[in-house]
């Protein structure tokens, strides 16, 4: 048994990056919970935006709004992907649930903000 | 990698002459010409890397480009939100190809030591009977 315990030991450490195991139901709920925190976050700030922000042109006229507009954008497009590749990557998806090769585009940055999720669409 | 470091060498000189946009144009032209998305994420990295921290962008993105190439995890704090997203992409589909490739090599393992082990069995039910 001993032998058998030193064998794993060697063969899974010392090579290769560090691999993690954790509760499964902590980790699905952490990773839950970001994502929840990320796309409400991401709502919130394209209504500020559409509120507070104004264009010069095609463009936000305030580098900070461009810059908030941009993690608008990509948080409606990717954030999904990332969160069902955090479970699949873990295991805790289906098989048939296994999300696309390559992530979503991402809509190219422009003022006004053009319609997203969040916007029921 | 090799292209990678070729275009860091030509292009440290540049940056270290105060040509930062000028850099940055030739580092996105790269990443939009490139025909492997590995290379469009290293190359729009280094584009952004000199536009948000000028000349030292470079040696910080060389840096942390190589952790992660290496797969470990990088700091990428100068990196657009979509940049980023790119990135971590990558490291995703590149640990959804390990464990594919991982699961591949255990159903193998399983079918080959299935069938020894039917060999054995065999060998064994045959050795008893033969007493």
């Amino acid at each position: 048994m001993r032998n058998l315990v030193l064998l794993l030991l060697i063969t899974t450490t010392g090579c290769g990056t560090k691999v993690i195991l954790r509760d499964t139901n902590v980790y699905k709920a952490e990773l839950d919970q970001y994502h929840r925190w990320a796309t409400a976050q991401s709502g919130y700030l394209r209504d500020f935006i559409a509120e507070h922000c104004e264009c010069d042109g095609d463009t936000f006229a305030d580098a900070e709004c461009k810059d908030a507009a941009d993690y608008v954008l990509t948080i409606e497009a990717r954030a999904d992907w990332h969160h069902q590749m955090s479970l699949w990557n873990a295991g805790l998806l289906p098989d048939d649930k296994e999300p696309a090769k390559n992530p979503p585009s991402i809509a190219p940055l422009t003022c006004p903000l053009p319609a997203g999720l969040t916007d029921g669409e | 990698m090799s292209d990678f470091a070729d275009v860091l060498d030509t292009l440290i000189p540049l940056v270290g002459g105060a040509l930062v946009d000028k850099a940055k144009d030739e580092i996105t032209k790269l990443s939009e010409d490139a025909d492997d998305p590995t290379k469009q994420i290293v190359f729009a990295l280094m584009a952004e890397a000199v536009g948000e921290l000028g000349e030292d962008g470079l040696d910080i993105a060389e840096a942390e480009i190589k952790r992660l190439l290496n797969g470990r995890s990088a700091d990428l704090d100068w990196a657009s939100p979509r940049t980023a997203s790119d990135a971590v992409a990558l490291l995703q589909n590149a640990e959804r190809g390990r464990k594919k490739k991982a699961k591949a090599a255990i159903a193998k393992a399983g079918k080959v030591f299935g069938t020894v082990g039917a060999l054995f069995f065999k060998a064994a039910v045959s050795g008893a009977l033969s007493k």
